[in-house]
């Protein structure tokens, strides 16, 4: 209500060079960039140095549905104001479809630019995606480079051969043999 | 030892020769791509992936060590370790197991430590022993579960905890026996207390509220044992929330007398004599109402969580009782046994309940809460059928909220009202008019049909309602049948 005269604008520009220009108020959600509006150090365009274009629109989205929540919340008893369960169901929403390279890279910007609910998507996301895989299917989906040689990897392995018990991948050496 | 890693990262196919070499080319396609950018997976920041691993259970965060180099040691800086021993699917970790998970550890802290545990397969040393570890490594929470073997060893911990453990400040136990009141010395720091299954001696409640001087919340779920001839819960300042429900045993009457209880939850409602909570935010019958408020929110109140002055206050009941509690709470049934007088009905916001409003008797009970809870905003009620038949005498009474009652004061900020299990007689459908007519801010207002009600009533009932003249600019009616849903 109170932004009747006209909105501040800020620059970003992504590592592969698009920029991208979004209010003030969205660019302050992520904390990074907040500090350096508020040390008015930023007239010129942003560079953030380490997201690259597609990643860096996925966290304006996110930036600006943040504003769009809270600027409505300060207005009592507004018909967007989310409970816990919608917050989460809208959470799973935005990171549906998010696939294993874009989410990591989600992470490092969210990271980078101190965005914590976020990074606490990000982290879920993560999670759910990791949950009940092996290391075999963690690096397949996530493009790992496995970079122990085998006899390091054999010595991890038996250090913590509790965990390994079940790993079908290691059945199936023995029974290979 | 040299093929083992080649057959190892071969996915599939029963063929290990070709999927070998297959993997081997892939494998080098791969490296040379992170040559020219690293792989993303290996560009997440460090510290992010323990609390990435905090959320797997134990067995899987300790095999991302096999991943690469970068993962290898993170999962030992996990800060929240939650041990499962006694599972069923997952089978029983011994105890030399856990010792080497727990030397493992190399995080200077753990927040959360939580084992559950396995009768036949951990002996009271040993658990004496993991306790330790988490006394040393600054646990805040702890929660053991699944105990019953090892009472003497419980008592003992709880009796050193509750006095000696200074981050403690959260412990949650199940399936115990407590002692009597040695078992809680005073304590300066345990916020939260869950007991879950736990065999309490008489005077257990009460020395847990007077002597955890800084408890917030206390939960008591499934607990059993003697309770005193009348149960005082008094907290001089500090306890926020409390939990009593499906106690097994004798419920005798119970007071509450807590200063800065925001949350009640309990299935007893109708045992409760006084209550002398001026700040009561959510009085709740059962878990059931908890949808939309979600009880998370309020179980572990951390200790930097600032989101603690949430505004909304909100009444929920789910039990049959709800009208006879009702009158009590409000203080209508002759002499009030509710000590703290209206004031605190005129921040009430949310109120949530089961009645019968086919009698007449409830439909006044209902119109003297809500000129009472003046800042209301959302009413959902349950239409439930209630025992009582008295509805005869009152006959003449079926246009009650027609005639009878005066809207000046009557639900004037009520935003968002739910009536379910509607059956579209009478009083209900006088309230429901009522409120379309009456009520100047209401935005939206879901009648939900009782099941079985003829399809051609209900849409009858509907056309009556959308046609009515509406109070509010903004409202929207919606209405559910069982057999239509939109």
């Amino acid at each position: 209500m109170s932004e009747s005269t006209e909105k501040k604008m800020v620059r970003l520009r992504s590592s592969d060079g698009e920029v991208f220009e979004v209010e003030e108020s969205v660019a302050k959600v992520a904390k990074t960039l907040q500090d350096m509006l508020e040390e008015d150090c930023a007239d010129a365009v942003i560079p953030i140095t380490c997201v690259r274009a597609p990643i860096l629109t996925k966290v304006i989205d996110y930036c600006k549905d943040q504003v769009m929540i809270s600027s409505s919340s300060s207005t009592t008893n507004n018909p967007n104001e989310r409970t816990e369960q919608e917050r989460k169901a809208w959470g799973q929403k935005f990171m549906e479809g998010v696939d294993s390279s874009t989410l990591c890279e989600l992470l490092v910007a969210s990271n980078f630019l101190n965005i914590e609910g976020l990074l606490n998507l990000g982290v879920d996301k993560m999670v759910s995606m990791i949950q009940g895989k092996y290391p075999q299917e963690i690096r397949d989906m996530f493009n790992v480079v496995n970079d122990f040689t085998p006899e390091e990897e054999e010595e991890i392995r038996n250090q913590n051969a509790w965990a390994f018990e079940r790993d079908p991948y290691y059945k199936k050496r023995s029974s290979s043999k | 030892m040299g093929d083992y890693s080649e057959i190892k990262r071969s996915t599939e196919g029963d063929d290990v020769q070709g999927s070998q070499s297959k993997r081997q080319k892939q494998g080098d396609e791969e490296e040379e791509q992170s040559f020219l950018t690293p792989s993303p997976f290996e560009s997440i920041p460090s510290h992010i992936i323990p609390s990435i691993l905090t959320h797997l259970p134990v067995d899987e965060a300790a095999r991302t060590s096999a991943l690469s180099h970068k993962w290898k040691d993170s999962w030992t800086w996990i800060r929240d370790l939650n041990l499962n021993l006694g599972g069923e699917k997952n089978c029983c970790l011994t105890a030399k197991q856990v010792d080497h998970i727990l030397s493992s550890h190399r995080g200077e802290t753990i927040s959360t430590f939580r084992v559950a545990l396995c009768v036949e397969h951990h002996s009271a040393p040993d658990v004496n022993r993991w306790v330790k570890f988490a006394e040393r490594k600054g646990v805040h929470r702890l929660a053991l579960l699944n105990c019953r073997r090892h009472r003497d060893q419980y008592n003992r911990l709880l009796r050193k905890f509750a006095v000696g453990c200074e981050s403690l400040t959260a412990l949650e136990l199940s399936r115990c026996e407590l002692g009597g009141i040695s078992s809680f010395q005073e304590s300066k720091n345990l916020k939260t207390l869950k007991l879950q299954n736990v065999a309490l001696k008489p005077d257990t409640l009460e020395c847990i509220v007077t002597k955890c001087l800084s408890l917030e919340s206390l939960l008591l779920r499934e607990c059993s044992g003697k309770l005193p001839a009348r149960v005082r819960i008094c907290s001089p300042s500090n306890l926020r929330m409390l939990e009593l429900t499906k106690f097994g045993g004798f419920v005798p009457p119970m007071e509450i007398r807590a200063k800065s209880l925001r949350v009640l939850v309990t299935d007893m409602v109708e045992k409760i004599e006084k209550i002398d909570s001026p700040d009561l935010e959510i009085l709740s019958s059962g878990h059931v109402c908890f949808e939309d408020t979600p009880h998370r929110r309020y179980e572990p109140p951390d200790v930097d969580d600032n989101d603690n002055d949430d505004p909304i206050r909100r009444l929920m009941l789910s039990s049959p009782t709800d009208a006879e509690f009702l009158g009590h709470y409000f203080g209508l049934h002759g002499e009030s046994p509710v000590e703290s007088e209206t004031h605190e009905f005129d921040k009430l916001q949310g109120l949530f309940i089961n009645l019968d409003l086919d009698p007449v008797l409830q439909n006044i009970l209902l119109a003297i809460v809500l000129r009472k809870c003046t800042h209301l905003r959302e009413l959902d009620i349950k239409l439930v059928q209630g025992c009582s038949s008295s509805s005869g005498r009152w006959v003449d009474m079926a246009n009650y909220w027609e005639t009878k009652v005066s809207p000046d004061s009557i639900a004037q900020r009520l935003k968002k009202t739910r009536l379910r299990g509607f059956t579209g007689k009478d009083l209900q459908l006088g309230f429901a008019k009522f409120l379309i007519t009456k009520a100047p801010v209401l935005g939206k207002l879901r009648i939900r049909f009782r099941k079985n009600i003829p399809e051609e009533f209900v849409e009858a009932i509907s056309a009556e309602l959308l046609s009515l003249p509406r109070a509010s600019l903004d409202l929207s009616i919606e209405i559910d049948s069982h057999s239509c849903l939109k």
